[in-house]
């Protein structure tokens, strides 16, 4: 039984105790509720925004700190090249793959990790949660490396804003309830948005970019499509597009807003939002890194230091700041959720109130564990002589590596008609998921190939 | 938005919240299944390992 639910009563028309939890939640449920019922353009427009959330989230922190580099290092060592057209297709996996948690959360009103632990055992349950804590840690890290690098763009020390980006991501989490929580954080995830404007106003050259699209520059690859450079920036791109933490994010966090079966369509909305951002933001990075920092040395292994002082180098002081901006953002952003992630996963294993509208001191188990995770990746990067870059593209492929068992739990779960229904997968959406895990997998193993036998292939 | 408790047990009873979500039951992964889970920790495993030496060799400019 769910915790937050043990004090309703059952019996109907009978007042009902609300849980802490969950009264926050209908009182929710009850803001958009009126927002249906009522009628004008302005209403509309107010329940279309109280609608999206979780998608959005989910999708413009996927363009983390991490993310913004990775693009960046993608466009310097191939300029405006198969990357940007491909951005399209990673933006098709990111739907495919987190439309299935909207389904799942919907229908069962549980978490990601609650499902597996409850469907196939502690044993297994352990496995994805420990991979998940992980690889989150790991991610964090990267997260507070665009923080650092952002405060030494604006002369601040880097030992006062980290701890200050923990107060806040941290803070946000703990202190707010739900909505304001998710309104908060969809208002510094839309400063996503600002490497658009900054690559528009750099002067694109737009034939280039087309032709990118229309295959006329051969799609060449220098040292081939099997060089190691090369598959590990394929690997960190699909690993920068779809990562553990967001399955277990967005699945949650459709739980916590209270979305139900009848919200799906909606939720699809929110989500192909979130896409779009996520696609648009990608390629804008590559875009501009591709133009201005192409060819720079060692450009697969760039660090974001490096990147920022680029663009101000070739683009002014003004783009190096909105850049730092941009990155300050990523970080943020993705720290908040990818937290968020972390507690929900752990409440839902640990089986205690797991709702970000429960107060701090009903649920420390539920805080707790994601607050110190979050604290060891900022404490990390307050050390002085952290390999930035090697991290940052080192989390990227690892989240690939973890992806592909992710996604078996949630290819089961969404095949288990008791759970789900006629909620269940479609054969060609399970055959579109195959794919892209068997796609994670041969990217992955093409990249280990080449990287210990360099002429192997 | 002011809600009072009737507006708030309306929406639980309509929506469903007053009861709590149906059960799930814990099943046995068959074992081609576990055989899967335990083939893809142990690409975990050989990919991480792969990972260290390949980024190693990228770094080295080789």
């Amino acid at each position: 039984m769910s915790v937050e639910t043990e004090t309703c009563s059952p019996v109907i028309a009978a007042p009902i105790a609300y849980s802490e939890g969950l009264q926050h939640r209908i009182r929710d449920r009850l803001r958009i509720e009126r927002l249906r019922s009522g009628g004008g353009l302005l209403n509309r427009l107010a329940l279309g925004l109280a609608l999206v959330g979780p998608g959005l989230l989910v999708m413009l922190g996927d363009n983390d700190a991490g993310g913004v580099i990775t693009y960046a290092q993608t466009g310097a060592t191939y300029g405006l090249s198969l990357f940007i057209p491909l951005m399209i297709p990673l933006g098709f996996i990111a739907y495919l793959v987190q439309e299935m948690t909207i389904r799942l959360g919907a229908v069962t009103r549980r978490g990601h990790a609650e499902m597996i632990w409850k469907r196939y055992g502690k044993f297994w349950g352990a496995f994805s949660l420990i991979d998940l804590v992980a690889a989150n840690i790991l991610t964090l890290m990267t997260e507070f490396i665009g923080v650092r690098v952002a405060s030494e763009i604006f002369r601040v020390p880097y030992l006062i804003t980290i701890p200050f980006a923990f107060v806040l991501v941290t803070g946000v989490l703990v202190f707010l309830k739900y909505y304001t929580w998710e309104r908060v954080s969809l208002f510094i995830a839309a400063f996503n948005l600002i490497f658009v404007p900054l690559t528009l106003l750099s002067h694109p050259d737009w034939s280039a970019i087309g032709r990118t699209f229309t295959g006329e520059t051969g799609w060449v690859v220098p040292g081939g499509l099997f060089s190691a450079s090369f598959l590990m920036l394929v690997s960190a791109n699909i690993g920068t597009t779809i990562a553990p933490w967001q399955l277990f994010f967005q699945q949650s966090c459709v739980v916590d807003k209270g979305l139900l079966v009848k919200d799906i369509k909606a939720s699809r909305r929110d989500l192909m939002l979130g896409v779009l951002g996520m696609v648009l933001v990608a390629v804008a990075i590559i875009v501009v890194a591709g133009q201005y920092l192409h060819a720079l040395p060692n450009a697969t292994s760039l660090d974001d230091d490096t990147v920022v002082h680029a663009i101000g180098a070739k683009l002014g002081q003004g783009a190096m700041v909105v850049f730092a901006l941009g990155l300050l953002e990523a970080g943020l952003i993705a720290a908040i959720v990818i937290t968020a992630s972390t507690a929900w996963a752990i409440g839902e294993a640990l089986d205690v109130p797991r709702s970000v509208n429960v107060s701090p001191h009903r649920s420390l188990y539920f805080y707790a564990p994601a607050v110190m995770g979050t604290a060891i990746a900022a404490g990390t990067l307050m050390l002085p002589n952290v390999p930035i870059g090697f991290l940052n593209l080192t989390v990227q492929v690892i989240a690939t590596v973890f992806m592909p068992a992710a996604m078996l739990f949630l290819l089961m779960l969404l095949n288990d008609r008791e759970l789900l229904g006629e909620h269940v997968n479609s054969h060609l959406r399970n055959a579109l998921s195959i794919s892209v895990m068997i796609l994670l997998i041969v990217c992955n193993g093409l990249y280990g190939i080449s990287a210990v036998f360099p002429n192997a292939l | 938005m002011t809600h009072d408790k009737s507006d708030l047990d309306a929406i639980a009873y309509s929506e469903g919240w007053h009861v709590p979500p149906p059960e799930v039951t814990c099943v046995i992964l068959r074992p081609w299944q576990q055989a899967v889970f335990w083939g893809l920790r142990l690409y975990i495993i050989a990919m991480l390992a792969v990972m260290a030496v390949g980024f190693a060799q990228v770094a080295a400019g080789k």
